[in-house]
């Protein structure tokens, strides 16, 4: 982002973790645009192009979306990852609630996974998202496949969710998975370590060769 | 794809009005249609009112649903109209729900 843009941002946000409700439309004027790519980053990820279609909904979703960033401002920090990255397991479960998944989960899965967490407010939807593609992409379904080999699912979840907050630019992933999973940022830098670590062995063998530079699994 | 945002202020306007309803405004409709007229010349309230020679307190009242649409200073109306979109109608629909139907809103 360009830093002409980052001060705009970093206003807007100041605003609206005062409560401003005018910076609350002034934001989506001036990143309305950044909040609809995410949206609609995330819809298509649950397969729901029926709703990418409609215009209506997409920009139903975009407000609803502004709302969340609105009322997670106040602890936003400048330092730290953009808002809709920051806010993004929020952003995930509210359209999940919205709109469901096309295949899958139901909304009602996902109300329970929520409830049924080890940690309140980890729900695993950008993991979830990557098993959901793996039923069409084969790459991704090879990386699920070694990431399985080099790890205990659920350290291998936090890794793959530290790889897609890095991979979004979040400057600081560590301590946005943290704060997601209830886990210690020492504890995620160490599992992310760990798995790496376990990964270069695994994606060493010949069925791995495909996917040995995913930035998913590399980065 | 790239659009002008806010779309349509209607929908934006209608939720702040319903938050700010919640938080007892007495003219909430009114008190959002302010903020969305704020919010298109991304002014803090003392800068808006600096701008549109408003004095602050006539800001801070309107925002915190104090004033009623009738009330409101023309200036709001003009900057809402330079808006992308905004359905004034089904506002005023909403805001005669919000009070109660208690007195029907000007033509805006």
């Amino acid at each position: 982002m360009e830093p002409e843009k980052r001060a705009l941002l970093e206003q807007h946000m100041e605003a609206m973790a005062r409560g401003d409700g005018a910076f609350l439309v002034s934001f989506l004027k001036h990143f309305g645009n950044e909040i609809e790519r995410v949206v609609g980053g995330i819809v298509g990820g649950m397969g729901r192009r029926d709703i990418l279609s409609d215009r209506d909904e997409i920009e139903g979703l975009v407000v609803d979306v502004a709302f969340i960033i609105f009322d997670t401002a106040a602890n936003w920090s400048a330092d730290g990852a953009l808002p809709w990255v920051y806010a993004r397991r929020a952003i995930e479960a509210h359209i999940s609630t919205a709109v469901g998944h096309a295949r899958g989960g139901s909304v009602e899965d996902l109300e329970s996974e929520v409830s049924d967490a080890p940690n309140p407010g980890v729900v695993d939807l950008g993991v979830e998202y990557l098993v959901l593609l793996s039923h069409s992409d084969p790459r991704i379904r090879l990386a699920l496949d070694a990431l399985a080999e080099a790890a205990p699912e659920r350290c291998g979840t936090v890794f793959l969710e530290y790889q897609l907050q890095r991979l979004a630019r979040d400057p600081s992933p560590s301590h946005t998975v943290a704060m997601l999973s209830g886990l210690s940022r020492a504890n995620v830098r160490q599992i992310k370590c760990r798995v790496r670590r376990n990964l270069q062995p695994v994606l060493a063998q010949a069925r791995y060769a495909a996917i040995a530079e995913l930035p998913l699994l590399v980065a | 794809m790239t659009a002008e945002w806010p779309a349509d202020l209607t929908h934006v306007c209608s939720r702040l009005a319903g938050r700010l309803a919640d938080q007892g405004a007495t003219h909430p409709v009114a008190a959002a249609l302010v903020l969305c007229a704020r919010g298109q010349t991304t002014l803090d309230q003392q800068d808006f009112a600096d701008r549109f020679e408003l004095s602050l307190a006539t800001v801070v009242a309107a925002e915190a649903g104090a004033v009623a649409w009738k009330d409101l200073p023309d200036i709001i109306g003009e900057l809402l109209q330079r808006a992308p979109a905004i359905d004034l109608l089904a506002l005023a629909d909403l805001d005669l729900g919000m009070r109660g139907g208690a007195q029907p809103p000007p033509a805006a």
